[in-house]
């Protein structure tokens, strides 16, 4: 006789910890991003599908960690991250991938543990500079870095450039907001100066330097490293005020654009939807990113803020780094636009970034006063 | 109060984070508009730009090459039209071990050596896109490889457009080829008339009417992927075909001109009198046409151009022949005009002619001499003594002046490329070229055709077929008429030449005694004339290859290659002449014994076939 009634009130302590802000804006985007699923694989439902399917565990996975109380998230976050470089030096070894290894085979699926490491390097910054009194003392700071050293060091030996410098973005952003004084920032920021000229020299390939030397002057090599900039550009700009429509993206479809369903998902979405889709897309971003902030100042802990804010910059710099690319205002990188891109490992970690920054705003509303 | 400090400081702390987060989203933000402003800055005032750089990468402009001209013979045989020929190719990128996949190709079909070494060539110097090992597959040998491509990655069967001529190398020189274009091509001609084609007119008639044989490119839209495949396609404008040529050749005869020439190096030339139609030229030996469809090989080209018996080279108009004793109706015509010759005057002929001055005699082919003689029993014997003294009396002036006129060693304007003008000479002539005064004795050999004159068969036949006509020498001409789209032009023919002699008569008596060469018990070409049921006449020619002086062996016992041309010229019937003729066989002895036969089948072929 009362189970409905029970039923709901399950449902509704299930569904607590959700955030409804962020939920319709999340839910927005992501049906932004399966609709221009459906177009970029020309129309395949099968690919379509498994973008849904994705989005569909990702949401799960959201509302699995929305529930995990943020000092459960503290107490494990050392275990995970090093869990986390243990998959990447495992990836290294048996990993899988053209020219690169990056996937970690796991049964039926892969993994691709830089993605796991977008999560935990803000979990393991968040836990080694989450003390009172802030700024962290320098030995913690030494550590801190160290740590993110080794992490991005990993994932660069993949070698995935772009992932290593957005990881090694994202902890130095958490340590900003440690308050490190600037001083500290300045002095890094020099030395990354001086040591840019040896690391044109001795630590990139070929390839990442042709894709720089690209990103400066597309035109010299208009059908090799240039023809992504070229052409993510042709789709963007030929998309104009109101686009060429749904599914009619001419270079996706012929195969003009590489890349079309991941890293330059954003330059299918401009063809089709043109500077209105464009504009809508930027201010549910905006409006993602502003609910995250509101929730980071919410939350009851240092570790939690400092965890929600660094989630929340590298939900940021994912946007900035990969729109900038398709618009030709940076080298081309593969990093993925978070919610638009297919790709499972990137959707699921974006989720659970999502979710933790939920489980935070959930303690700071069910502390008792 | 520590806690109450504590408190506060982790307060502080807080604030720090959040501020320092606003600021981080803040200064975030602004890139993100800023990356909107410029997405939008692409999308509003650069957006044709870009949406005509989207529009250029899949959407194409395909050349459509249009039908060539189909070339016809007078009565509407077909001599040439466009079929599609398959052929093995192979693109090296996409072909991991060429080795193995020529070695599994050559146990399907059997390719040549140099086959594979012309694909060598072509594959090294354009590695990127597919050339051909093997051109003009049989229908055994494409279902045989078709079963395997699946297996073999770069390897396809390429269909290719290719021009099939009827009679092969009957046609060969007059029609000519077509071949690849090339380099110099390119700089010669407006590319733009050119698109979707790959061959041009070489020679002969594909290269004189290429103009009319073109056609004009259509243009194909093509939504083309990032690979160039073509995915959707519409017409935009429709390829012209090439205008229809009717040419005057009559490929009957053309082919039995042909085949009588077999074996042989010679030419023949024959002409409707009337309207200087050519009905046939040929020159032999021949090649097969079709070597040149698809690009041939190096090594059959060196054959042909080095063969001595030279099969690339078109002998009725380009071959140079002393035309000998056929030159003397002509001869005899330039006589009566000049008043040095008449009708009945009585000459005794003896075994040679004497030059005052001169130690050395000119002799006639007849040891004996031929005794008395007219003008007329001087052609129908060919009598070489007559004239020499009708030559000596003429003076080489008189004599130019009076051959010129039937176009001997005059360029004839025939349409067809590489005619070559021949010679007759004068005496300014040799004072230009070699600064040297005309002498007598030279005079002496050019009343019998030897010395520097040289014409080619081209000239002989229209020379002949003046003669026929009374004077009128009409232009002679390959187009009778050309059908473009349905609209028919015919081609009127031109005249070149009147000539009117004093006597219209003499006329008459000239063919009288060209009749006798053929039909009269003395006539020289007399066996070539029995039982014919017309009448023909003719003159045999007899031309030296070596100057052997006062002594001049029989031809039949020289080697083959310094005996005398054999000559023939005719037109027939006689009374009213349908056609004239120049049949030269290089180094085939005298006049009656090759060419007055080869004459007297291709008369006959075309006179007395059924109609």
């Amino acid at each position: 006789m009362m189970q409905p009634t029970h039923i709901l009130v399950g449902l509704r302590r299930t569904l607590e910890p959700l955030d409804r802000v962020l939920l319709v804006a999340l839910l927005a985007t992501l049906s932004l991003g399966l609709a221009i699923q459906y177009s970029a694989s020309d129309t395949s439902s099968d690919v379509t599908l498994q973008h849904a399917h994705r989005i569909a565990i990702g949401l799960l996975a959201m509302l699995v960690v929305a529930h995990i109380p943020p000092k459960h998230l503290r107490r494990w976050t050392p275990a995970v991250f090093g869990l986390s470089l243990l998959l990447l030096g495992l990836v290294l070894f048996y990993g899988t991938g053209t020219g690169t290894r990056r996937w970690l085979p796991l049964g039926p699926a892969t993994l691709q543990p830089s993605e796991l490491l977008k999560i935990t390097v803000p979990m393991m910054m968040a836990h080694l500079l989450g003390h009172s009194p802030m700024p962290p003392r320098f030995l913690r700071m030494l550590a801190a870095l160290l740590l993110l050293g080794a992490a991005a060091w990993l994932v660069a030996l993949q070698p995935d450039l772009g992932t290593a410098t957005l990881i090694l973005l994202v902890g130095l952003s958490v340590l900003f907001l440690s308050g490190i004084r600037l001083r500290w920032f300045i002095g890094l920021g020099g030395l990354a100066g001086i040591s840019l000229p040896f690391a044109w020299q001795h630590a990139l390939y070929d390839y990442q330097k042709d894709r720089i030397l690209a990103f400066f002057n597309p035109e010299s090599d208009p059908l090799g490293s240039g023809y992504n900039i070229i052409q993510s550009q042709i789709a963007i700009g030929s998309g104009g005020l109101h686009g060429k429509g749904w599914t009619h993206s001419t270079q996706a479809q012929f195969d003009f654009l590489p890349e079309h369903s991941t890293d330059f998902v954003f330059s299918v979405f401009a063809e089709e939807f043109g500077l209105l889709g464009v504009a809508l897309l930027i201010a549910l971003y905006l409006a993602l990113l502003w609910r995250m902030v509101a929730m980071s100042d919410a939350g009851s802990s240092l570790y939690g803020r400092l965890l929600a804010g660094g989630l929340g910059l590298s939900f940021l710099l994912h946007i900035l780094v990969n729109i900038a690319m398709a618009v030709g205002y940076a080298p081309v990188v593969g990093l993925p636009l978070p919610l638009m891109s297919f790709g499972g490992s990137a959707m699921i970690s974006t989720m659970i970034a999502f979710g933790m920054i939920m489980a935070i705003r959930r303690s700071a509303l069910t502390r008792p006063a | 109060m520590t806690i109450l400090r504590t408190r506060a400081r982790t307060g502080d702390d807080a604030r720090r984070i959040k501020h320092r987060l606003h600021q981080l989203a803040g200064f975030g933000s602004v890139a993100l508009l800023v990356l909107l402003a410029r997405v939008g800055w692409m999308q509003t005032t650069h957006t044709e730009h870009f949406a005509a750089l989207a529009a250029g990468n899949h959407l194409r402009q395909v050349p459509v090459a249009p039908p060539r001209g189909l070339i016809f013979d007078r009565h509407g045989s077909l001599l040439a039209d466009n079929n599609v020929q398959y052929g093995l190719s192979l693109m090296p990128s996409q072909i991991g071990d060429m080795q193995a996949t020529l070695e599994r190709l050559r146990k399907l079909l059997p390719v040549k050596e140099r086959e594979l070494r012309h694909f060598r060539n072509q594959s090294r110097q354009r590695s990127y896109e597919a050339s051909m090992l093997k051109p003009n597959l049989s229908e055994r040998e494409i279902a045989r490889v078709a079963v395997h491509l699946h297996q073999m990655p770069g390897v396809h069967l390429e269909a290719y457009p290719s021009r099939r001529y009827a009679y092969r190398q009957a046609t060969a020189h007059v029609l000519g080829y077509l071949s690849a274009i090339s380099e110099q091509d390119r700089k010669r001609i407006d590319l733009r008339h050119y698109r979707g084609m790959r061959r041009i007119g070489r020679t002969g008639i594909e290269h004189q009417y290429e103009p009319l044989l073109l056609g004009a490119s259509g243009l194909l839209q093509a939504e083309v992927n990032s690979r160039g495949r073509i995915l959707t396609q519409h017409d935009r404008q429709a390829p012209v075909p090439g205008a229809n040529l009717i040419l005057t050749l009559d490929a009957e005869l053309q082919q039995a001109a042909d085949e009588a020439l077999a074996g042989m190096a010679g030419a023949i030339v024959a002409i409707e009198p009337h309207t200087g139609d050519i009905l046939a030229l040929v020159s032999a030996p021949g090649f097969d046409p079709h070597l040149f469809n698809h690009g041939i090989d190096a090594e059959t080209y060196r054959k042909l151009t080095y063969n001595p018996k030279r099969p690339l080279l078109n002998r009725a108009v380009q071959g140079r022949y002393a035309p000998g004793s056929t030159i003397k109706p002509f001869m005899a015509l330039a006589g009566l005009a000049t008043g040095h010759a008449t009708l009945d005057k009585r000459f005794f002929a003896g075994p040679h002619f004497k030059l005052p001055h001169y130690s050395r005699p000119f002799r006639d082919w007849k040891d004996e001499g031929h005794g008395w003689v007219t003008l007329s029993s001087s052609i129908t014997q060919s009598c070489d003594v007559y004239f020499y003294a009708l030559a000596h009396r003429m003076g080489i002036n008189a004599i130019y002046d009076h051959l010129q006129p039937f176009g001997l060693g005059q360029l004839q304007q025939l349409d067809l490329p590489g005619e070559r003008s021949g010679l007759l000479p004068s005496a300014s002539w040799k004072r230009q070229q070699y600064g040297q005064p005309w002498y007598p004795g030279e005079t002496v050999n050019i009343g019998i055709g030897q010395g520097y004159l040289l014409v080619t068969p081209l000239q002989l036949a229209a020379a002949t077929a003046t003669l026929a006509t009374h004077g009128i020498r009409m232009q002679p001409r390959l187009l009778r008429a050309h059908n473009a789209g349905g609209v028919y032009t015919y081609i009127e023919p031109v005249m070149a030449e009147r000539i009117a002699l004093e006597n219209p008569a003499w006329w008459d008596a000239v063919a009288a005694a060209m009749v006798d060469v053929v039909h009269a018990p003395n006539g020289t070409a007399r066996r070539s004339g029995a039982n014919a049921k017309y009448r023909i006449a003719g003159k045999t020619g007899t031309a030296q290859v070596i100057n052997y002086g006062a002594e001049r062996p029989d031809s039949e016992d020289l080697p083959a290659h310094i005996r005398d041309h054999s000559l023939f010229i005719a037109f027939a019937p006689a009374e009213q002449p349908r056609i004239a003729l120049a049949v030269i066989v290089e180094h085939g002895g005298h006049g009656s014994t090759k060419a007055a036969p080869i004459a007297r089948r291709l008369l006959d072929n075309y006179l007395l076939r059924p109609p």
